[in-house]
C-alpha cells in the first residue's frame, strides 16, 4: 500500500493470491484458538484469522496517517487528505482483488448468516478509513468540512480556488457511506452528515447576510440582478463539485434566503417598476419570484390594480380633454382603451413570459375599465355603444384607413374589446343599426371588409349573433336581383318608366328599421311605379306583406323651372313636398299637409331644410313659395340631411330595443333550462340563467327574478308543492 | 290602511250603507253572547231556504246579492270592514264577492246546520276567534262526539261544528284555507290575477293583525302605487313570507325565491328602518 506506482509483478500477485485462497480452503480448523472479534464456529470455512489480520494493517496505515494529518490545516489538510485517499483507495482496490476469494467465501458466509462487521475487503479498507482516520480529523471541530467550507466561502467571495481538490474530497464523503444491510448500495448518510448539512447552514448564514448588506446599499432592481446571478453560481458549484443531491436542498435553501425573505420587498417595489416600465427589471423579477411559491400572486394583484387605474386614468384625461358634457369621440375612445390594452400586454409577454395568471390579471382589469369609466359613468351600454360607432367609421367608405391591412388590424383591434365588453346584446344592436344605414345608404367601405368583421363576431360569439347581420346582406344580394329583374320586365311591358326606380326588401325581423308613424299620400308621378312594383312582387311572392319604409328611402329629383337644371338628393319626405310645386308655386303650410300626410313637426322640419337651402320661400307665417331664382355652385344638391329628432331618438331606440330582447332572452332561457331540468331550485336556476346569458349581457338578478314571476303568473312554471324555493316546468 | 273600503270593488252605491254599519263593529262579538241564553230555533233546511229568501236579489231570483249580503252582515252584527264576511263566504263556499247562490247557500247552511242569523254569527265568531285572534279553541261537549263527529253531537252543541274541529286540529292549514279562498273569491274568471286594491285590503284584515310585517308592506304598496295586480304566486308567497320573516327582517336572504315584489319591499325597508327607526312603529299602533 505504500509503493503503489511500482506495482507488483504478476507472479507475485499470483502466488499471494494463491496463498489467501489456500488459506480460506485449509479445511482444518486450526488458529479457532485466537480468536479476534470476529471468531466463529458454525462454519468450516476459514478466514476470520486472514481477516482480523486485514484489519490490523489497514489501522496501523491509517495511525500514520493521522498522526501526520495532525498538524496540517486547512488547503493543506484537504491536499494531504485528498493525496492519501488516492492512493489508499487504490491500496485497497489491490487489496481487495487479491483476496477476492476470502470476499467470495468466508465474507458472503459471515454476511449470509446476518453477523455485522464484516464486509467485503474493499469495504472494509473504507470502514477503517472513516472510523480511524475520517471521524479523528473530523472529531477536531470538523476540521475536514470546516476546511471544504471555508474555501467555498473563499470562492463566494471571489477567489479562484482548486475545485478539483474540493471535488475529490466531498467525492470521499459520499463514497464513506455505506449501507449495513446492502453494501452494494450508496448511502448519503456521511455525506449529509458531515458536509451537506453544515454546508447548508453555512449558506444560509451567508447569503441572508449578503443580501441585508446589499440591500442596504442597493437598490432592489440591483439586488434582482444578484440574487439571479448568485442562485446560478450555486447551481454551478452543486455541478462543479457537490453531489447532484444537493442540489435541490441548496436551491431551496438559497431561494428561501435570497428571494421568499426580501420578498415583500419586491412586491413593494413592483409598481415602481411597472410605472417606470423597467422591463428587464421586471422580467428578473418575475423570474425570481415564480421560483418561490404563492411568490406571483402579490404581483398579479398589483399588475392587475396597475392596468385598471392606467385604464381608468386615460379615460379620464380624454373626458377631461372635451369637457364632462361633451360627448366621447368612438375613435378617441378606443385608441385609448386600446393603448392601454396593448401596452400591459407586452408586458405580459415580455417581462411575465405570458404567465397564464398575469394574463387572467390582465383581462380582469381590461374587462373592470372596459366597460365602467369615466366616460361610461354608471351604465353598461355605453362602451359597447361607442366601441360599435367606431367599428362603423371604420367600415365607412370615408375612412381615412387607405389600405386593407389597415382597416383589417383596425378591426381586429375592435375584436380585442369586444371580447372585454359585458354587453354584447348592446354592441350587437348598435352594429346591427349601424350596419343597417350602411347598407341602405350604400356607404359600405368593402364587402370584404364588412365579411370579414361578421366572421370575426361570429368567431366570438356564435352563428345566433351574427345570423341577422348575414342575413341582412343576404337581403341586400335579393334586392339587387329583384331590381334588375323588375326593371327588364317593365321595359318588356311599359315603355312609359322615365323614372329609375330601384328597392330594397328587407325581412322585418332581420332588420332594425321601422316604418314612418304617420300617414304619407304617395305622389302621382312615382304611384305608377309604386303599384306596379307591389303588384309584380306580389305575383312573385304571394302572402308577403311589403311595408314602405318611406322614411329610409332616396330621391334625386331634376330641375326644369331653372335655366341650370339641377338635381336635387332628397328624402321621401321632400320629394313630395317638392313634387307639389309641379303644379303651384306658392302652397300654405296646411295645404302641404293636405297634400303629403306628413305629421305636422316633421313636416316643419322638412321645410325648413328646403327653406335654408333657398329651394323654397319662407316670406309669410306657414306660406312657401318656390324660389324661382335658385342657384347653386353644385349641379347635385344634397338636401337630405338627417332630422334632428331622428338622430337623437336612435340611441334611445336601441337601448329600448336592448331591454325588451334582454327581458325575452331572460325568459327563454328560463324556460329553456326547466325544459331541461324539469325542477329546479331558485338558486341553481339563476346561477345557470347567468352562466348562460353571461356570454351576451350580465343579466340583473332582480331582472331574472321578474322574468321568473312573469313565468309563474303565465303557468310556464309553478312552484312545487309544500316548498318555497323550487320551481316545476309545467309541460 | 283600515281608510281602504273593504268592498271597494262593489259598485260606490253601497259605500253609504257601509257607513251605518260602522258603529256596530266595534262591539261586534257582544250580541252573539248575550243572546245566547234565548235558545235558537235548531236547523231546518226549510228554515235555511226562508232565510235566504230574506237577502234574495228580487232582481235576480235564486242569489243573494251585494245588498242582500250587505244586509246579512248587518243582521248578523259583523263589520263589514272585517274579515269575517270573508269568512262567512268561505263557510258558504261563495264563487264571487259578495254574492250567495242558492246551492252554495243551502250546501253551506246544511254543512254548519245553522238557519238563523244567532247561530251564523256564533259560527262565524267561533272562527274568528280560532283562526284570527288565536284564542284557545272550544271543547267538544261530549269527547265521543269529539271522535265521532257529526250525528251525536247535534243535540248539545248549537251548530255542527265538524268543520270547526277540524280547523282546530291543523290551525294554520285552515288560515291557509280560508286564505286561498280568498283568492279564488276575489279573482275574475277572466284574469289570472286579482287586483292590487282588492288584494291589500284583503291583507290588511287577514294578514296585518296576525303580522305586523304586513303593514310595512302594505305601506310599501301604497306609496310605491305601481303595484297594479297580484298573482297566485304573490298571494301565496305573501302569507309565507308574513308567517317566516322576523320583523327585522334578519332572516331574509336573496337567495330564497321570493317574488320580486317582496325583494323590493326589503330593499325598500332595510333603509327606511335603518334611517327612521322605531317612529314607524308608532304610527302603526295607533
Amino acid at each position: 500500500m505504500t509503493k503503489l506506482q511500482t506495482g507488483v509483478s504478476y507472479s507475485k500477485y499470483m502466488s499471494l493470491y494463491t496463498v489467501s485462497y489456500n488459506y480460506c480452503t485449509s479445511s482444518k480448523m486450526h488458529g479457532t484458538g485466537e480468536q479476534g472479534g470476529v471468531g466463529h464456529r458454525s462454519a468450516n470455512l476459514m478466514g476470520s484469522d486472514l481477516y482480523n489480520n486485514l484489519i490490523k494493517y489497514f489501522v496501523n496505515h491509517l495511525k500514520t496517517l493521522r498522526t501526520a494529518s495532525d498538524a496540517l490545516q486547512d488547503e493543506a489538510l484537504l491536499r494531504y487528505y485528498a493525496q492519501e485517499w488516492d492512493r489508499y483507495t487504490t491500496g485497497a482496490n489491490y487489496i481487495n482483488r487479491l483476496f477476492t476469494y476470502l470476499n467470495r467465501h468466508w465474507v458472503k458466509r459471515e454476511r449470509d448468516e446476518g453477523r455485522k462487521g464484516v464486509y467485503p475487503v474493499y469495504t472494509l479498507a473504507l470502514v477503517q478509513w472513516k472510523s480511524n482516520f475520517f471521524l479523528h480529523v473530523q472529531s477536531k471541530h470538523s476540521k475536514l468540512a470546516g476546511a471544504i467550507l471555508r474555501l467555498i466561502e473563499r470562492q463566494r467571495n471571489g477567489e479562484t480556488i482548486d475545485q478539483g481538490l474540493v471535488k475529490k474530497v466531498v467525492d470521499s464523503f459520499v463514497s464513506l457511506g455505506l449501507d449495513e444491510s446492502d453494501i452494494n448500495k450508496v448511502s448519503y448518510e456521511v455525506y449529509r452528515e458531515h458536509l451537506e448539512t453544515p454546508f447548508l447552514e453555512a449558506t444560509e448564514k451567508y447569503y441572508r447576510q449578503e443580501s441585508k448588506a446589499f440591500l442596504s446599499e442597493n437598490s432592489v432592481a440591483d439586488y434582482l440582478k444578484k440574487a439571479e446571478e448568485r442562485l446560478r453560481e450555486e447551481e454551478d458549484r452543486v455541478e462543479r463539485y457537490m453531489n447532484t443531491n444537493t442540489r435541490k436542498a441548496l436551491i431551496q435553501k438559497c431561494e428561501h434566503v435570497l428571494i421568499r425573505e426580501h420578498a415583500e420587498l419586491m412586491w413593494e417595489s413592483f409598481q415602481g417598476l411597472l410605472d417606470y416600465d423597467k422591463d428587464e427589471d421586471l422580467q428578473r423579477m418575475y423570474a425570481l419570484l415564480s421560483r418561490i411559491p404563492e411568490g406571483l400572486e402579490p404581483l398579479r394583484k398589483k399588475f392587475e390594480e396597475h392596468v385598471k387605474r392606467a385604464g381608468l386614468a386615460a379615460v379620464a384625461k380624454l373626458v377631461g380633454e372635451g369637457g364632462a358634457a361633451a360627448e366621447v369621440d368612438p375613435k378617441a375612445y378606443v385608441d385609448a382603451l386600446l393603448e392601454v390594452h396593448q401596452k400591459n400586454s407586452e408586458t405580459v409577454t415580455r417581462s411575465f413570459r405570458g404567465e397564464a395568471g398575469f394574463v387572467a390579471s390582465l383581462d380582469k382589469a381590461c374587462r373592470e375599465f372596459v366597460n365602467r369609466n369615466a366616460a361610461t359613468g354608471t351604465s353598461t351600454t355605453k362602451s359597447p355603444e361607442l366601441l360599435a360607432k367606431h367599428a362603423d367609421a371604420l367600415l365607412r367608405k370615408n375612412n381615412k384607413m387607405a389600405e386593407e391591412g389597415d382597416l383589417e388590424g383596425a378591426l381586429n383591434k375592435v375584436m380585442i374589446l369586444f371580447k372585454y365588453i359585458d354587453d354584447k346584446d348592446v354592441f350587437q344592436s348598435f352594429y346591427t343599426t349601424k350596419l343597417s344605414k350602411r347598407l341602405i345608404h350604400g356607404v359600405s367601405a368593402s364587402d370584404e371588409a364588412e365579411a370579414s368583421m361578421i366572421s370575426k363576431l361570429k368567431e366570438a360569439c356564435g352563428f345566433e349573433y351574427t345570423n341577422k347581420l348575414q342575413r341582412m346582406f343576404t337581403d341586400m344580394s335579393l334586392s339587387k336581383d329583384l331590381t334588375d329583374n323588375f326593371k327588364e320586365r317593365m321595359q318588356q311591358n311599359h315603355d312609359d318608366m322615365d323614372i329609375t326606380f330601384s328597392i330594397m326588401v328587407l325581412g322585418t325581423n332581420f332588420w332594425p328599421l321601422n316604418p314612418p308613424t304617420h300617414d304619407f299620400i304617395i305622389p302621382q308621378d312615382i304611384l305608377p311605379t309604386y303599384t306596379r312594383f307591389s303588384q309584380y312582387y306580389q305575383q312573385k311572392h304571394s302572402g308577403r306583406k311589403l311595408t314602405w319604409l318611406w322614411n329610409y328611402s332616396k330621391n334625386e329629383l331634376r330641375t326644369n323651372y331653372l335655366n341650370q337644371k339641377y338635381i336635387l338628393m332628397t328624402s321621401s319626405w321632400q320629394m313630395a313636398v317638392l313634387l307639389q310645386y309641379n303644379n303651384n308655386d306658392t302652397l300654405s303650410l296646411d295645404e302641404l299637409l293636405a297634400a303629403t300626410a306628413i305629421s305636422k313637426d316633421i313636416l316643419k322640419q322638412v321645410l325648413a331644410v328646403l327653406v335654408k337651402a333657398k329651394i323654397l320661400i319662407n316670406e309669410e307665417t306657414d306660406q312657401y313659395d318656390l324660389n324661382p331664382n335658385f342657384k347653386s355652385k353644385k349641379i347635385r344638391i344634397n338636401l337630405n340631411t338627417p332630422i334632428k329628432a331622428e338622430q337623437k331618438a336612435e340611441s334611445t331606440d336601441v337601448l329600448k330595443t336592448v331591454d325588451e330582447d334582454r327581458k325575452y332572452v331572460i325568459q327563454a332561457t328560463i324556460v329553456r333550462i326547466m325544459k331541461a331540468r324539469k325542477t329546479m331550485k331558485n338558486q341553481a336556476l339563476i346561477q345557470e340563467v347567468i352562466q348562460q346569458i353571461s356570454q351576451r349581457f350580465t343579466p340583473k338578478i332582480p331582472d331574472i327574478k321578474k322574468a321568473i314571476d312573469h313565468l309563474l303568473e303565465k303557468e310556464y312554471i309553478e312552484r312545487v308543492e309544500g316548498t318555497r324555493d323550487t320551481f316545476a316546468y309545467v309541460a | 290602511m283600515r281608510l281602504l273600503s273593504f268592498f271597494c270593488c262593489v259598485p260606490s252605491s253601497y259605500d253609504e250603507h257601509n257607513n251605518s254599519s260602522n258603529g256596530a263593529a266595534a262591539t261586534s262579538s257582544k250580541p252573539a253572547a248575550s243572546k245566547a241564553p234565548t235558545k235558537p230555533e235548531p236547523y231546518s233546511e226549510q228554515r235555511a231556504k226562508e232565510l235566504f229568501k230574506t237577502y234574495e236579489d228580487p232582481e235576480t231570483p235564486g242569489e243573494i246579492g251585494p245588498e242582500g249580503f250587505e244586509k246579512l252582515c248587518t243582521d248578523l252584527d259583523i263589520s263589514l270592514e272585517g274579515a269575517l264576511p270573508l269568512v262567512l263566504a268561505w263557510q258558504l263556499h261563495a264563487t264571487e264577492m259578495a254574492k250567495f247562490k242558492e246551492t252554495e247557500w243551502m250546501q253551506g247552511t246544511g254543512e254548519l246546520r245553522a238557519s238563523n242569523p244567532h247561530t251564523l254569527a256564533l259560527v262565524l265568531h267561533d272562527l274568528e276567534d280560532l283562526l284570527l285572534l288565536d284564542k284557545p279553541p272550544i271543547q267538544s261537549s261530549t269527547s265521543a262526539a269529539k271522535k265521532k263527529g257529526t250525528v251525536a253531537s247535534d243535540a248539545a252543541e248549537p251548530y255542527n261544528r265538524a268543520k270547526y274541529y277540524k280547523y282546530v286540529a291543523d290551525k294554520n292549514k285552515a288560515f291557509r284555507e280560508l286564505y286561498n279562498f280568498c283568492f279564488a273569491l276575489a279573482k275574475p274568471p277572466t284574469s289570472r290575477n286579482i287586483d292590487m286594491d282588492t288584494a291589500s285590503a284583503f291583507w290588511s284584515v287577514l294578514v296585518a293583525p296576525k303580522h305586523p310585517i304586513m303593514k310595512d308592506i302594505l305601506e310599501f304598496i301604497s306609496e310605491k302605487g305601481t303595484y297594479k295586480g297580484v298573482t297566485k304566486d304573490l298571494w301565496s308567497m305573501m302569507l309565507d313570507f308574513c308567517t317566516t320573516m322576523q320583523p327585522d327582517l334578519s332572516n331574509y336572504s336573496t337567495d330564497e325565491a321570493w317574488p320580486s315584489m317582496l325583494d323590493d319591499f326589503v330593499a325598500w325597508k332595510k333603509p327606511a328602518a335603518a334611517a327612521q327607526d322605531g317612529t314607524v312603529n308608532v304610527e302603526d299602533d295607533d
